[in-house]
């Protein structure tokens, strides 16, 4: 991602973006991770 | 158990952890010790199981020289042990397969035929143990190979710039599987989906389809990018297990991209020595794609869904053998518009594909 980014803007800049779209997927993780998901048959049968 | 349980995560961050901190003779048994303590904490019938396979993989053909007769009897009794608890879980839904059994298996039938064919490096049990006991991919795959792992065995070094990536991969991972799969598309869309139920029947069932498959993408792919990213802590490089499969504009293309590891294996261990000993490659396929479809699970369900596969194969392979003896018919399907309509139609045709049963039932009544 990082030198995707720096085409467009400065190391600074590129290293900021990262860390704020990083921050938000945390948050974004955090926020919805109390919904069950659907996934558990991945490990129950296979 | 849950890929997203702090149980799981301290489990897999203490063995990446083991696996640079302890002294260097250490740090591969560590990493087995773990799994194994791992499999024994949540499911101790698979950590029997794979003991015996590991076992079975290294010193039965060591014992007896590893003849076709020998190698048969080792994959007669993988595939037995597998076919076994897969009718368990296939007749009984409150029957659970052996944690990761359909992954491990498909490692030690490789380990095996690669044996047979004398193509495996040099290696110890030790090395078999640290394969098959490896954390991150034992419980929803990839299905790596023993030869790059070896490989990573003996180069793995700690790279800083290995840090960013893994974080980064283990991060999408988590994403996929918790804010895509679980929060979007089975709690938010099943919420839209029973609004419109009763009013729009069809379209309910169109987007109840597509709930399925991009369920099943997001989780299944979540669960490999956490794999490689944890895999990559530790030095190893795993084979990657999608490839963008909603970008395939044609149902061979979407078989390179999805589930990658378990197509390839298919491919190479049970298409390819088809082909060649039949000479008949649409046979080889049909057989490739039922197999295929079994692996997910023994039912006529899967069978027909590896038969729909494989007529979809067949019929874009006869197109393609008519486009290239007709110019105006590649000039025609070259047009942009129509490499879009291709697209529609093959990521409708997969996603149709996992409600072939449900099909069969409501117009045919059987």
């Amino acid at each position: 991602m990082y030198p995707f980014l720096l085409k467009f803007v400065r190391p600074s800049w590129a290293k900021l973006l990262i860390a704020l779209w990083y921050a938000a997927l945390m948050f974004a993780i955090l926020l919805t991770s109390n919904h069950a998901g659907k996934g558990d048959f991945l490990y129950l049968h296979l | 158990m849950n890929i997203d349980s702090l149980v799981v995560i301290s489990w897999l961050l203490a063995t990446v952890l083991l696996s640079w901190i302890l002294p260097k003779k250490w740090q591969i048994p560590s990493g087995i010790v773990s799994t194994v303590a791992f499999l024994a904490y949540f499911d101790f019938l698979s950590a029997l199981i794979l003991i015996s396979f590991a076992w079975l993989a290294y010193f039965l053909p060591k014992t007896f020289s590893l003849k076709l007769n020998i190698l048969f009897l080792c994959i007669m009794i993988i595939v037995l042990v597998f076919t076994g608890f897969k009718l368990g879980n296939t007749y009984d839904a409150e029957f659970m397969i052996p944690l990761g059994l359909s992954f491990y298996s498909f490692r030690v039938i490789h380990y095996l035929i690669e044996g047979y064919k004398e193509k495996l490096p040099q290696h110890t049990f030790l090395d078999v143990l640290a394969y098959l006991f490896f954390l991150p991919t034992l419980i929803v795959g990839p299905i790596n190979r023993f030869m790059q792992f070896k490989r990573d065995i003996e180069i793995r070094s700690f790279a800083e710039v290995n840090l960013s990536y893994s974080f980064e991969r283990i991060l999408y991972g988590y994403t996929k599987i918790i804010v895509l799969g679980n929060y979007l598309i089975s709690h938010k869309l099943s919420l839209y989906l029973l609004e419109i139920e009763q009013s729009s029947p069809w379209l309910y069932s169109y987007l109840h389809s597509v709930q399925y498959w991009l369920n099943l993408y997001f989780q299944f792919s979540g669960y490999a990018d956490i794999a490689i990213g944890f895999s990559a802590l530790m030095g190893f490089k795993i084979m990657e297990n999608f490839h963008y499969p909603f970008l395939a504009v044609n149902i061979s293309a979407f078989w390179l991209r999805w589930h990658i590891s378990l197509s390839s294996w298919i491919k190479d261990y049970i298409y390819a020595p088809l082909a060649a000993s039949t000479r008949n490659r649409f046979l080889s396929l049909f057989i490739a794609m039922i197999a295929f479809g079994l692996w997910h699970e023994l039912s006529i369900n899967y069978i027909l869904f590896g038969i729909y596969h494989a007529l979809g194969i067949t019929v874009w392979h006869q197109f393609q053998n008519i486009k290239r003896h007709n110019r105006r018919l590649q000039i025609l399907f070259d047009m942009k518009i129509f490499v879009l309509f291709s697209w529609f139609l093959t990521i409708n045709f997969v996603m149709m594909s996992f409600e072939i049963r449900s099909f069969i039932l409501h117009f045919f009544g059987f």
